[in-house]
């Protein structure tokens, strides 16, 4: 899964040669702005408020990434408890998956009610929205373990919280970060999913006003400042699991 | 057959198992996985147990780990009743199971800290054991980034860590090429020969029950009884030309017949 140079020369020369194809269509076909701009009327138009947009990606990164270390922290816990405790198990794994099922753009108007129209609700969508996939794998990493391992722990005297620490916990690890990668990526629906529905800031916002308005250019600086955002978060995951799990690149070599 | 006491005079047995059955409960009634098995294991000996599969040789070897419950009979290990997990034991299995997350320094501390063994000692038999099992020069490295031989044989150090007196082997070599399998075996007696724990070691390989062992328990499958317990009369210590003494094929034929294969 190594990245070379020759990876990124190829992934960065399709990137330009899309633009560049998409500018040129644009101004043999004479399709006006509002309807789609040409790259160069994107960047005019990114660099010229970029304190706008700058502001606006703070806003809706600040709820994105709050959401998803509250879904990390909610997410592990309810798969502990989940994996630990039989009666807790039968009342919350079935409230969740119903919870998971309503489509969260449905709850978004009622969490606004709740939480009012600033960060709050757009945080608290961002973390309903990403945090079932992480309960999910969390709990499939916690009990994914050989029977020969729990024989040793037994045999070793380990009690429930060695057991855990030592074995359970890293057990999971890969199954967790796995989990975030596809949350972090979630989040960044669930803030904007909150900014559509209500509020005056935040990227989501402004794609709304860009549109009522007919600005299309704006639209797309917002969509592009969002997928940025999204990259980033991933990227950290990313980053995190290199440096929290050495060993997985052997992992991987030998697999 | 022997009684518990004939083989080592005033000695007590390391192991003694007497009368112990086991059933399990199924979909389609109950099975019988052992059927009133004895025998005893004295002090330092070096014992296999060999048979089909099936024929409940895991079960026998977890019973007495005191992982399993039987269902009547018991196990005693040095006097003392099998009640509950024995942190006596060191059990190595058919998979090396070594903790993929730690070194393999580490993943043979593993007993050292679950058991809360003073640490520096610890860590000064772990290297002993490593320099003894040849696997000093990878004590950084990822489990992943060993050959499968490499990572069993860690195994049996993180068995050997904390002093257990008894060794417990589950089929140790059976997911091990061949080639791989007959060096380990040696690579084992030589390891035994160090430090001489009371081993019991479960294995469907003949040749390599009558190899390792002092004696050979003999077992019929479905319900797994002991056919036989046969003493292995070869000089130790035991090297890979050891299997062409014609005392060694006799007695892989011998116990071939019993097990029911067919030799011409």
């Amino acid at each position: 899964m190594g990245t070379s140079k020759t990876d990124i020369g190829t992934t960065t020369i399709s990137i330009i040669a899309t633009l560049a194809v998409w500018e040129v269509l644009i101004r043999i076909f004479h399709i006006p702005g509002f309807i789609l701009p040409a790259p160069s009327a994107i960047f005019v138009e990114a660099m010229t408020r970029y304190q706008l947009y700058l502001y606006h990606s703070w806003i809706t990164f600040y709820e994105m990434v709050v959401g998803f270390l509250l879904a990390g922290v909610v997410g592990v816990f309810l798969a502990v408890v989940i994996v630990y405790s039989r009666i807790i198990r039968n009342i919350i794994y079935p409230q969740i998956v119903v919870l998971q099922i309503v489509p969260k753009v449905a709850i978004a108007p009622l969490l606004l009610i709740w939480a009012g129209y600033g960060i709050t609700s757009k945080v608290l969508l961002a973390l309903l929205v990403s945090f079932f996939p992480i309960v999910v794998n969390m709990v499939t990493g916690l009990v994914a373990i050989e029977e020969e391992l729990l024989d040793l722990c037994r045999i070793l005297h380990s009690g429930r919280w060695q057991e855990f620490v030592k074995v359970r916990l890293p057990n999971a690890l890969p199954y967790l970060f796995s989990s975030l990668k596809v949350a972090s990526t979630l989040s960044v629906i669930g803030a904007v999913i909150g900014e559509f529905v209500g509020g005056s800031e935040g990227l989501g916002h402004l794609i709304i006003i860009a549109n009522t308005e007919l600005r299309t250019s704006m639209s797309f600086v917002s969509l592009f400042s969002l997928s940025i955002l999204g990259f980033l978060l991933y990227g950290f995951v990313v980053l995190a699991e290199r440096l929290l799990m050495p060993w997985e690149k052997w992992q991987l070599a030998s697999a | 057959m022997e009684t518990p006491d004939s083989r080592e005079a005033g000695g007590r047995s390391a192991i003694d198992v007497r009368n112990l059955s086991k059933v399990y409960a199924s979909q389609d009634g109950p099975i019988q996985a052992l059927s009133d098995v004895s025998f005893a294991i004295a002090d330092a000996e070096f014992v296999t147990i060999v048979g089909h599969s099936g024929c409940g040789k895991s079960t026998l070897l977890r019973i007495v780990a005191g992982l399993l419950t039987p269902s009547s009979g018991s196990v005693t290990v040095r006097g003392r009743s099998v009640t509950a997990p024995l942190s006596d034991v060191g059990m190595v299995f058919q998979r090396p199971v070594l903790l993929k997350w730690r070194t393999i320094l580490n993943n043979v501390m593993l007993p050292i800290e679950m058991l809360h063994l003073p640490r520096l000692e610890g860590g000064e038999r772990a290297l002993d054991l490593l320099k003894l099992a040849g696997l000093i020069d990878f004590r950084h490295h990822y489990p992943a980034q060993l050959s499968g031989g490499m990572q069993q044989r860690a195994a049996i150090c993180r068995a050997l860590i904390h002093d257990p007196s008894l060794l417990l082997m589950d089929e140790p070599f059976g997911a091990l090429d061949l080639m791989t399998r007959e060096e380990m075996n040696s690579e084992l007696l030589r390891i035994w020969s160090e430090r001489r724990k009371t081993t019991l070691l479960v294995t469907h390989s003949i040749s390599e029950a009558v190899f390792l062992a002092d004696r050979v328990i003999v077992m019929t499958p479905r319900p797994g009884m002991v056919a036989d317990v046969i003493d292995v009369e070869l000089p130790r210590p035991r090297m890979p030309e050891t299997k062409l003494d014609p005392r060694f094929t006799e007695c892989v034929r011998m116990i071939g017949r019993k097990i029911g294969l067919l030799y011409i």
